[in-house]
């Protein structure tokens, strides 16, 4: 990793809240955003285990999402269903990033002191340019 | 493979060529990803071709185009263009034309977008999807890289976290696998141990993810253009990682055409392509997206009859939730079941919410990433 950093962490915040919150989300855009997450390990080890079950548990809203919707238009369902498995999404979708920005901060944390120690940060920067 | 960036994406000839300097790159497990991608594509193409001729087909019910926006969807753009070349109607005027009733499904695509794409064969998308694929391997290729033995080693030097900020699933990657013995003085890393998830093997899952998720290959089969914005913003992304202002402003300003959330990626892409001198970049970076925004608007509207009236059709329709279908979210639901009197005020509310988060984490993450002009320092932090 040459520059990547928390402005990359930035960058993929912004993409899955601005996927997540704007007026007309779709999944395509939210999983293939959040994907890029992969690209933080550091960032992803100090993620909570809450974030983990939100991505398993988020085929079953999105599966009942399609088959309400599927059913609405075919006359056996209402609106109601759709908006509610809609919400449960959405849930489950926003926790993944803000656990993601509670982690980069607590990487921030650790970077300050790992940067605050005997060794300094910039010591290896100038070393592995050398 | 790095060199191969995004500034000339649009350039066809351009765009061949860098490709073709990819390919050679492109390791056997993409290719087999691509194959399998571009496979199942072609047989989404064919069921969907056979359910809608087929009348008594339970799939007759058009499910997925639900996750598809009208602004980017290749159906809206050719009923766009019919209603502006055969009908000869401004299509963005429709909804508040009284002459033609008071329905409001007017055009909501811009209208370069509705010129270049409309026409767009169904294999053109499952192109787009491909390119996608291979700019997502190439943008997360061109960050995973190992750390040396040397900086691995100055990991024993440094102290131990606070538990509140350790690390405590760092089996997950093979880089960040390090043991944390809080008994001895200076930290042990450990061999190789059990890893959930190779480095090196990143980027091929994330473009995998991409190509075999069903999502993006119904939403190519049902011809939107969801993986082209996914291509633009990652393109800025990797444009501003190889320092190249020029072509992250006009990648970034093409997508914050077509959707208007995209400009809040000037303040991180600016941090990304240089830590000397952010203010300068965020200057120069923001000259470069705004005159090629309005270069694009302004041909925008030559285009629609020296009117201004698509960026309320547009932008308006994407801050306002007016017209809205059906979709994953929940504002759609929320204006039409809501009180009308109190319209206005959740319009505000919902129009702002995704920008509230944008200047609170830039100054929160911005002084790190100021500071780390070198992701190595995440070598450090995993203490």
């Amino acid at each position: 990793m040459n520059r990547t950093d928390f402005a990359f962490n930035q960058v993929t915040l912004y993409a899955i809240f601005g996927t997540v919150f704007k007026c007309h989300p779709t999944i395509h855009e939210v999983l293939s955003f959040m994907s890029l997450m992969l690209l933080s390990p550091h960032i992803l080890i100090r993620m909570r285990p809450f974030s983990f079950i939100s991505l398993i548990s988020l085929c079953v809203p999105i599966m009942t999402l399609f088959v309400d919707y599927h059913m609405w238009m075919c006359g056996g369902g209402n609106a109601n269903y759709v908006y509610f498995m809609g919400v449960a999404t959405m849930v489950f979708v926003s926790t993944i990033p803000i656990d993601f920005l509670t982690a980069s901060i607590k990487h921030l944390k650790a970077a300050t002191l790992g940067s605050s120690t005997s060794i300094n940060a910039n010591d290896i920067i100038s070393s592995s340019n050398e | 493979m790095e060199a191969c960036t995004s500034r000339i994406i649009f350039t066809p000839v351009a765009m061949i060529k860098s490709y073709n300097l990819i390919a050679k790159d492109i390791p056997n497990g993409l290719w087999v990803s691509l194959i399998v991608g571009i496979t199942l594509r072609l047989f989404a193409v064919a069921f969907i071709e056979v359910s809608s001729s087929n009348e008594a087909s339970w799939f007759k019910v058009p499910v997925v185009p639900f996750d598809i926006p009208p602004s980017l969807s290749q159906s809206h753009y050719q009923e766009c263009q019919f209603l502006r070349e055969e009908m000869g109607l401004n299509a963005y005027l429709i909804g508040s034309n009284s002459d033609l009733g008071s329905f409001h499904h007017n055009c909501h695509a811009m209208p370069l977008m509705v010129t270049c794409f409309a026409g767009l064969p169904r294999f053109g998308f499952i192109l787009i999807d491909v390119f996608t694929a291979i700019m997502l391997y190439a943008f997360a290729a061109s960050i995973v890289k190992y750390p040396s033995v040397e900086e691995r080693q100055k990991i024993h030097e440094v102290k131990h976290c606070p538990a509140k900020i350790r690390p405590f699933y760092g089996w997950i990657y093979d880089i960040t696998n390090f043991s944390y013995d809080d008994t001895e003085d200076k930290g042990s890393l450990c061999e190789k141990k059990i890893s959930l998830i190779k480095w090196c093997n990143v980027p091929l899952m994330i473009s995998t993810f991409f190509l075999v998720s069903p999502f993006a290959i119904f939403a190519s089969a049902y011809r939107s253009l969801q993986s082209f914005m996914i291509l633009l913003q990652i393109s800025a992304i990797f444009s501003a990682r190889e320092g190249d202002l020029f072509a992250t402003g006009l990648l970034l300003s093409v997508a914050t055409y077509v959707d208007v959330y995209p400009f809040v990626y000037l303040l991180p892409l600016s941090l990304l392509t240089s830590n000397k001198s952010p203010k300068n970049n965020l200057l120069r970076l923001s000259v470069f997206f705004t005159a090629s925004i309005a270069v694009l608007l302004g041909i925008s509207f030559v285009m629609n009859d020296w009117s201004w009236a698509f960026t309320k059709s547009v932008y308006g329709w994407n801050i306002q939730s007016r017209d809205s279908q059906p979709n994953v979210g929940i504002l759609w639901y929320t204006f039409v079941m809501g009180f009308q009197r109190f319209r206005k005020f959740y319009v505000v509310l919902f129009a702002f919410y995704p920008y509230i988060f944008v200047v609170p984490i830039y100054l929160r993450l911005k002084s790190s990433a100021l500071e780390m002009v070198s992701g190595k320092i995440i070598i450090v932090s995993n203490v």
